[in-house]
This record gives C-alpha cells, structure tokens and sequence, in this order.
C-alpha cells in the first residue's frame, strides 16, 4: 500500500520511542505495518532531511559496530507536531471511516 | 517493461550516481554516507537471510526505489549545481558595476565624511560581508534584497569598494586552476586579464576625473550614475527573480550545518586556497 504524504508522520512517530538511524527507521516503519504500508528506501532521506531542515528532528553522529552512522532524534517542536499530525489522522480516518461504514 | 528493468542500475554506485545527477558536490556527499550505510546493512541483512552476493546486491539497490523518484524527492531539500552556481554569485561584488555605481554616487552626493569613516572598517567588512549576506539570504527573498540593498549602500558609502572588486577578481583566480584543458585555462586566463584591464581602466579614469570641469564632471557622473544604475537594478531584479527558487533550500543549509560549513561550500574558499597553494 502506497503511504503518500504520510511518511513524514510516520517518522515522526518511530522517533518518539527514540534516536534511531535511517535503516532501522524504514525497517521499523515496514515491520509495525506488518508489511502493508510499502515504499521505495530511498526517498526516506530526502524526508528525514526535510524534517531536520524543519527543525523537527536533530541529528548526530554515533560509531556503531566501528561505523559511523547518523542517527536522529525527536525535537520538542516535533513532539508537537507529532501530536498535531496524530489528531488530524484520527479526525481524517474517524470521518473516512464513517461514510465507508454507511456504504 | 522488460527494456524498464533493463535499464535499472544494477549497482549501489549507478544507483547513487542516477540518483544525484546534477546536484553539487557538498548534496551529493552530504547524502553519500547515509546512502551507502543504508545500503550496506541491506546487503548484510540480505547475505544473513542466505542470498548470494550478486542477488543480495541487486535486491539492496531495488529495495531504494527508483532513482529518479529520489531525484525529484532530494531535489526539494538540495542544491543543484546550477543553484550552487548562482549561490556563488551572492558573495561576489558585480565588477565593474559596484565600482563605478560607488564611485559616482559619493561623488554626487559627497559622502566624504562616511567614506572616511568606513575606510577604517573596510577590512573587518571584507569578512563579515560574505556570512551577512548568507545570512540576509536564507530570510527568503526579501531578505536576500535588503542584503543587497545594505551592502550597496556600503559600496556607495565606501570609495574603497575597490578593494572588494579586487577581491572578487581575485577570487576568480582560483577558477583558472580548477580547468582541464590548456585551451579552457587559456581562455579563463584572458578573461581574467580583460578583467584586470577593465578594473584598471576604470581606476584610470576615476583618477582623471578631476581634470573635468565641474560642470562636465556633473553631467558626465550623473549619466555615469544612470548608465550604471538601471543595468544594475534590472541584474537585480533578475538575481532576485532566480533566488526566490533557493531561498528555502539555504534555510534548511543553514540550519543543518554551522555558517562556517555552508560558506566553505558555497564560496569554495577552502577548495580554491588549496588549487592556488598546489598551482604555485
């Protein structure tokens, strides 16, 4: 399934339960959807980058298993955009819901 | 479908090289690193799941997703060259429109008294001039019009801006040492020596002007002044036109990397100094 401009929510949701890399953030996204929500690795960076550009995120450098990799990490006006994204998904889908329900 | 697949790179490098066509260096090795570790532990993860190596390489490179969506999608957040190129152009004084723009206007309305006073500081504005300008350009574009609008009212309250057009050409050097062919260096050198000849020209004749009587002295310094003035607002306009495009790409510069980074990106100085250390 196709997650069109829900990525960077996604993202942000990964990160509010800690810093993590961009392998293992495209890993997580893909294994909590137990496989349905699908997308290409590669444009993980231009949002995570975006996101950072944002201010939403931070990055930093850590060695791990002697590589250096770049991880990031939940900013508070993240957090605050997490949540705000969060209540506008629930509306979206509460409505979306409700009128394939009546179908 | 089958010529599709064909032509999908079978590399991590086609892959990346498909990816960042067209971007400058300081995008492509920012994104480098974090692509090739990503790939990287994909092959591994792969290799541990008991795919060979060719296999494993292939499924990691697929696993991007297609390079050109990428493209499109780093396209939003980077510079391309070209952008990089117009980028360079903020912390350049256009010469020789600066100059004789300065060297009229506060001849017309004889700042004297501001040009002595800015003399003394002109160095210290030499290096806060690039990062302020930077700085005026990622406020967007208006920013990037009050940048200039302050820095040419420094040129015109400085009769030294000379020695920021000297500068400029100076920094120009740099690019004849960075040529491949003999002929392409060639050729950037008599440019650099016209320009040299033009800036010397105009210090001639800036020095002569005294000799004019003041009625023709007038006249000749305010068609000077317009000459110069109306080519120079509509080069303006035009740069302020172009870098509306980059305005919210250098926000993001800036705030990703320290003001020191992203002028040793856009201005080259650090790449220059080297090529001009290693040519002499």
């Amino acid at each position: 399934m196709n997650l069109k401009g829900t990525l960077p929510a996604l993202i942000l949701q990964v990160l509010a339960e800690g810093s993590s890399h961009g392998y293992r953030i495209a890993q997580d996204i893909k294994a909590r959807s137990k496989g349905v929500l699908e997308f290409k690795e590669g444009t993980l960076y231009p949002a995570l980058h975006t996101l950072e550009g944002e201010g939403y995120l931070e990055s930093f450098k850590q060695v791990e298993k002697g590589r250096t990799r770049r991880y990031y990490k939940l900013t508070e006006k993240g957090r605050k955009e997490l949540a705000k994204q969060r209540e506008e998904w629930r509306k979206l889908s509460g409505a979306v819901t409700l009128i394939l329900e009546d179908a | 479908m089958g010529l599709f697949m064909k032509n999908r790179p079978q590399t991590f490098g086609a892959w990346f090289d498909d990816a960042t066509r067209g971007f400058c260096d300081f995008a492509k090795g920012q994104v480098r690193e974090e692509y090739e570790d990503h790939f990287t532990a994909a092959y591994e993860d792969l290799r541990t799941k008991g795919l060979g190596e060719e296999e494993a390489e292939r499924a990691a490179v697929s696993s991007l997703g297609d390079a050109r969506k990428v493209r499109r999608q780093l396209r939003k957040v980077y510079l391309t060259w070209q952008e990089e190129k117009r980028l360079e152009a903020i912390g350049r004084v256009r010469f020789p429109f600066s100059l004789t723009l300065g060297a009229s206007a506060q001849q017309i309305f004889n700042m004297d008294r501001v040009r002595v006073l800015t003399f003394f500081f002109i160095h210290g504005l030499l290096i806060v001039a690039p990062p302020c300008r930077l700085g005026f350009a990622a406020l967007g574009p208006w920013g990037a019009l009050a940048g200039m609008i302050v820095g040419l009212g420094l040129l015109i309250a400085a009769k030294e801006g000379i020695f920021i057009s000297l500068v400029s050409v100076w920094g120009r050097s740099g690019k004849v040492t960075r040529t491949k062919s003999i002929g392409d260096a060639l050729t950037k050198y008599a440019k650099l020596c016209l320009g040299n000849a033009v800036l010397f020209g105009c210090l001639v004749a800036w020095q002569s002007m005294d000799l004019l009587s003041a009625r023709l002295l007038g006249i000749f310094l305010r068609v000077l002044f317009l000459g110069v003035g109306i080519p120079a607002s509509l080069h303006y306009l035009r740069w302020f036109f172009q870098y509306r495009s980059c305005a919210r790409k250098i926000r993001s510069y800036s705030k990703q990397n320290t003001t020191l980074n992203v002028l040793a990106l856009h201005y080259r100085l650090e790449e220059e100094q080297k090529l001009q250390e290693s040519a002499s």
